[in-house]
């Protein structure tokens, strides 16, 4: 049974096209960018109570949407969430006037100590309500509705009780939040082997509820030590391009966001990234077009409201 | 601050004012209300609100010659800042230093010229060549070359061009012309001296009865102070030249905060608007220490008009307010 809490506006109404993760370093191409829908902000960055920054704020007045992403709610963690972090989420969100936030599917502490990494959780029927409950608490919180980001690994807790497509789907078909699908997260584990994505990583997206996708991530990440790890850091892969193309020839994606924390490329290199995203969808969305019309049903998307 | 909120002001102050001299004339009966012969602490109190009064007058008096106002968006265009080159933006907001610095920060940026930290000098580097170029660039080369050259001889070399832009920028309606700077400064001081010259007055009256005056001669000292600097603070911007100049860091406040977090990698177009709006403060990072020395050496820094705060002969964005001083001073982040 459904127990989550319901808004009148879903994320799924909105088409929040391309996006950046704002960052200080990105803030002068992304204020002159004509056409970009949202931003992430790293909800941690900002003082709820103090004043917007500038560039924000013209964001906003310009109607890009403004979208807080939380790293320390700590959701998977068995403590309950911190009453103060929420609030001061949902504050944020409140003030920057957004439409959503989000946050992981992820620990980042417990019994005091900070891990600065974002942990998975058991996949196990007790871990799993124990998020579910977090999550609701979460919810109850926070004026707008909550996505939740799927999380690259390199370790797996041992004697999972249910795959990663099955844990989601019951976390969100009992919390009622929304999707935030990290296709980059996706790559790194199956290029790490983590998990049912190793096998197939598009075909994970087929078992997942894609019905209650808000957006999606991409980044770039960098291979060490033989194995894949999703920093953000350098120009999105081929291959997480072709998995966003699978992704749009499935479902309808209502906005797509680019994340970069480091060594920050110049505005035209990254301008191009955004028009290879916008590429990626644009491939997808053909796909799935040109099934439709051979099957002579109407067309994919819906004009967002 | 708006009109009425002065005029309120005014009408408060002259209620607590009038009552004041009331009191001390009932307080002395047949001795009337010539303030000279009012109690020592009802002329003080006298003295005081009426210290502000004149204050508030004389400030009234500096902003009436610092029109026009007008439409920002008249002086900007449909297009922002479209009309306004960087250097503009420079001069408007500190005047000939700071405009002559962002463009010699802008051929930093471009490769054209160097910085030599230990001299903080300037030199053209060997090889560069320059196409069609913006006036006040040109001018500065042609003052750098052949080299080793220090940012102040670079200013004054550039004097024509800094020359024409102040005048189009007065003509522009954004910049207070030499005339009314004078009147300004001279009109202003008046209503203080007029307190003052009461002040001293009443201290004479009051030495020659045998008073303590000590409390009274510090007021009028203070009164003094306030009326030179107001006599010799310069005005440079008019109010619609300090809205615009709002308007564009306003507008380019991305560029701030991008240009603080990895100013190195901004174009030298976006490098110069960032300085000129900005202040030298952004240039103090990474491989644009050396130019940061050369143009705003620390000797000079941490003075409200020191050329770190890149203030111009003859005008340096004085009569602006604290956050002006701040964002043409020295640090931004």
């Amino acid at each position: 049974m459904m127990t989550s809490v319901r808004h009148a506006i879903t994320p799924k109404d909105l088409n929040l096209g391309l996006g950046i993760g704002w960052r200080p370093e990105l803030a002068l191409v992304i204020d002159r960018h004509p056409t970009l829908g949202f931003v992430e902000v790293i909800a941690e960055d900002f003082d709820p109570e103090g004043p917007i920054p500038a560039p924000i704020e013209r964001l906003r007045e310009r109607g890009v949407v403004i979208v807080p992403h939380g790293l320390s709610l700590s959701l998977a963690g068995a403590e309950r969430p911190d009453r103060a972090r929420l609030r001061a989420l949902g504050k944020l969100a409140e003030r920057m006037g957004a439409p959503l936030v989000s946050e992981h599917i992820a620990f980042v502490r417990a019994g005091g100590v900070e891990s600065g990494h974002l942990l998975p959780p058991p996949r196990t029927r007790e871990a799993l309500n124990v998020l579910v409950a977090n999550v609701l608490e979460a919810q109850e919180a926070f004026p707008v509705p909550l996505a939740l980001e799927n999380i690259s690994t390199l370790v797996e807790w041992p004697h999972p009780e249910m795959s990663e497509a099955e844990f989601v789907s019951e976390l969100l078909e009992r919390t009622g939040a929304w999707l935030l699908l990290d296709v980059a997260n996706v790559y790194a584990n199956a290029r790490n082997k983590v998990g049912e994505q190793s096998d197939d990583p598009a075909g994970f997206f087929d078992r997942l509820p894609l019905d209650r996708l808000a957006y999606v991530h991409v980044a770039g990440g960098v291979d060490r030590n033989g194995l894949y790890h999703d920093t953000h850091t350098f120009p999105t892969p081929g291959p997480v391009l072709d998995l966003l193309e699978q992704l749009a020839s499935r479902t309808r994606v209502p906005g797509a966001l680019l994340e970069r924390d480091d060594r920050f490329p110049s505005d035209s290199e990254l301008l191009t990234e955004l028009d290879a995203i916008a590429s990626a969808l644009a491939r997808g969305r053909k796909r799935i077009d040109r099934e439709n019309s051979n099957r002579s049903i109407p067309p994919s998307f819906p004009i967002p409201r | 601050m708006s009109r009425r909120l002065i005029a309120g002001m005014l009408v408060v102050l002259v209620l607590a004012w009038v009552p004041s001299a009331a009191r001390a004339a009932d307080f002395w009966g047949d001795e009337g209300i010539n303030p000279l012969e009012f109690h020592g602490p009802h002329f003080l109190w006298f003295y005081a609100v009426g210290f502000v009064m004149v204050l508030t007058a004389s400030v009234m008096i500096r902003r009436g010659f610092r029109q026009p106002d007008g439409s920002v968006d008249e002086v900007l265009g449909k297009n922002g800042g479209a009309k306004f080159d960087p250097y503009d933006a420079a001069y408007l907001a500190g005047g000939e230093k700071l405009a002559a610095g962002a463009a010699v920060a802008g051929l930093v940026q471009r490769g054209v010229v160097e910085a030599d930290t230990k001299s903080h000098t300037l030199t053209i580097k060997n090889g560069h060549k320059v196409g069609k170029i913006h006036p006040l660039k040109k001018a500065v080369l042609d003052a750098i070359e052949p080299g080793d050259k220090k940012f102040k001889t670079v200013v004054d070399g550039a004097a024509i061009a800094l020359s024409e832009m102040k005048s189009r920028l007065h003509e522009a309606g954004l910049l207070v012309s030499n005339t009314n700077s004078v009147f300004a400064k001279m009109f202003g001081a008046v209503p203080l001296w007029a307190l003052l010259w009461l002040g001293i007055w009443k201290v004479g009256v009051g030495m020659s009865r045998g008073k303590p005056v000590g409390l009274l001669v510090i007021f009028c000292v203070f009164t003094g102070l306030i009326s030179v600097i107001f006599l010799l603070k310069p005005m440079f911007r008019t109010q619609l030249g300090d809205r615009v100049l709002k308007q564009l860091r306003a507008d380019h406040s991305a560029l701030k905060t991008s240009g603080a977090a990895r100013v190195e990698q901004l174009t030298p177009a976006d490098l110069a608007l960032a300085t000129g709006l900005f202040g030298f403060g952004i240039l103090n990072h990474g491989s644009l220490l050396p130019l940061h020395s050369a143009i705003a050496p620390p000797s000079a820094g941490g003075h409200g008009c020191g050329s770190g705060s890149g203030c111009g002969g003859g005008g340096c964005g004085v009569d602006v307010g604290v956050a002006d001083v701040v964002a043409a001073g020295v640090d931004i982040t």
